[in-house]
């Protein structure tokens, strides 16, 4: 429960985030600041913002919570995650980032349309997949702020969504990207201090990490293992080398290509960030997830040994990491700003969500699908309505979660991979890759994810996760459908740069 | 012995990194700063 440190270092933590958002509010001018913050984005800002989009609401609790049930074969996502972020920088970024400035791209959707020289059928296509991804996604984070702030303060559900989503919604309606990104700075920063300073306590409570290994092998000998054998033996042994291969293409594809977070190569300043962002981003956020993880066995040791208990939950082992605090920090200052560093990691995900989902609302649908006519000050607006009507459609959706709530996140990431991988990587690299492939590839991505998302949860699980179908599917309709039509005009795959390279000379 | 885990857990783990991060650090090296 909250004491009065934790209401004022949380009230504080409000208050910076609201003064980021009015500081922003001030540098908009038009649409290109709301969107791409007036692609003025610095290393660090543009680095931390990659992370923090990534690292979702679920990062903290449900890293260690996997570690806490799987050991050490599920250590693999502190490595495929991370790269995520490297991946999106080198695979897309370099080349989306290039190409954006030369032909004034505001989102991928107009990459996009122009490549596969298709203005509204795909646009339109990838507009509303990404907003309703990103609509299921938004709900599974506001579910897990509340989840903090309702243990925290002992208050109800509701007020705790309500309190978080007007703070969120504010700043990121009013700052468009300069408020999330600068507040992802922020939060980022609180991130991975918090995470330092708190993980090695844990660990060490437990008595270090060999002795904590000793522990995990002495329950079950496969813990200590790079993997589970094939097949899986038990409900938690399901991280298995083909479940493994599936996993590390949906976490490093499928992430790396999610609406959220693609969109900011756009925003950078300068095309030299993209040198070491990938191994920074990347060391960063290994290390953090790393800790994270190794507090999930240190409080699987203390448990095993007797030392403590997990709450008598479904899900209890999402409580390793608090339980792990708890025990190693009894003292409340740690406490207070144990509090903070979960919602930083929630709340960073969550407006650039919503930031998404409004621009491509506004710029995709309405401007250049609905009214093309519209001035820029409109789509702004527009821009800003999207934001609260999604902001409050998802609170809405959040205050009665829908009991499969893990399974539409975990089906939210997995239609981002077979949607929207191939579209961007075969448009960026196959100069054979036409707009009916883009089409057929991303329909087919989005119908076959939610069939085999189905079918593992309903019908018969699958040996590797669901979205690895999907995307087979997908590859196969771009392939096939790309071959059968007519290329899209030399003219349109020079403008975007279309060809086997990363870098052009 | 790695920390308490089997030699070859360690390896395999610590090698995936390790790759990881020479691959990252090769990019950087061979990036072209001019547009």
């Amino acid at each position: 429960m909250a004491d009065l440190a934790t209401f004022i270092l949380i009230g504080l933590y409000f208050v910076v985030l609201i003064g980021i958002g009015s500081w922003a509010s001030k540098k908009i001018k038009n649409t290109e600041d709301y969107i791409l913050a007036g692609r003025s984005l610095g290393f660090w800002v543009f680095t931390i913002l990659i992370v923090c989009s990534i690292c979702s609401g679920m990062s903290l609790l449900g890293v260690s919570g996997f570690g806490y049930s799987s050991g050490w074969p599920g250590i693999w996502e502190q490595i495929f995650v991370p790269l995520a972020a490297s991946f999106c920088i080198i695979a897309f970024g370099v080349k989306l980032h290039t190409v954006g400035r030369e032909r004034g791209y505001l989102t991928i959707e107009d990459y996009l349309a122009e490549r596969f020289e298709s203005p509204r059928a795909l646009r339109g296509l990838s507009a509303i997949s990404g907003i309703v991804v990103s609509l299921i996604y938004l709900v599974g984070q506001y579910a897990a702020i509340s989840i903090v702030l309702v243990w925290l303060f002992g208050i109800p559900h509701w007020q705790a969504l309500l309190i978080s989503g007007v703070i969120i919604t504010a700043y990121t309606v009013v700052g468009g990207l300069y408020a999330v990104s600068w507040t992802g700075l922020f939060q980022g920063g609180i991130l991975i201090f918090g995470v330092l300073l708190m993980a090695p306590p844990v660990i060490a409570s437990a008595g270090g990490l060999a002795h904590i290994n000793t522990v995990l092998a002495g329950v079950d000998p496969n813990f200590v293992e790079p993997w589970f054998p094939s097949p899986a033996y038990a409900p938690y042994a399901y991280a298995t080398p083909e479940f493994l291969v599936s996993f590390g293409i949906l976490l490093m594809v499928g992430l790396a290509c999610a609406p959220h977070v693609v969109n900011n190569v756009l925003a950078v300043k300068e095309k030299r960030y993209f040198k070491w962002a990938p191994l920074i981003a990347f060391g960063i956020y290994a290390v953090v997830m790393l800790l994270v993880k190794f507090t999930g066995f240190a409080v699987r040791s203390l448990v095993e040994e007797g030392t403590l208990v997990l709450p008598n939950a479904v899900n209890a082992q999402d409580y390793a990491f608090i339980v792990g605090v708890e025990h190693a920090m009894p003292n409340v200052a740690f406490w207070a700003l144990f509090a903070v560093i979960v919602l930083a990691a929630v709340m960073s995900t969550t407006d650039r969500l919503m930031l998404t989902v409004g621009t491509m609302f506004a710029w995709d649908v309405y401007k250049n699908i609905l009214r093309p006519s519209a001035s820029d000050k409109e789509v702004l607006l527009v821009s800003k309505v999207a934001i609260v009507l999604g902001a409050g459609g998802t609170l809405l959706l959040a205050i009665n979660p829908p009991e499969m709530l893990a399974w539409l996140i975990w089906m939210g990431i997995g239609v981002m991979l077979a949607t929207f991988a191939v579209p961007l990587l075969a448009g960026l690299y196959w100069r054979g890759a036409t707009g009916g492939g883009a089409i057929a590839s991303m329909a087919t991505g989005l119908v076959a994810a939610a069939v085999f998302g189905y079918w593992h949860q309903f019908v018969a699980p699958l040996p590797v996760h669901f979205s690895l179908y999907a995307l087979v599917l997908s590859a196969l309709a771009m392939v096939v459908v790309s071959l059968l039509s007519a290329r899209n005009s030399p003219a349109a795959l020079d403008n975007t740069r279309t060809g086997w390279f990363i870098q052009s000379e | 012995m790695f920390f308490g885990l089997p030699f070859h857990t360690g390896l395999i783990v610590g090698g995936a990194i390790a790759l990881v991060v020479v691959v990252l650090t090769l990019w950087g090296l061979r990036f072209r700063e001019a547009p």
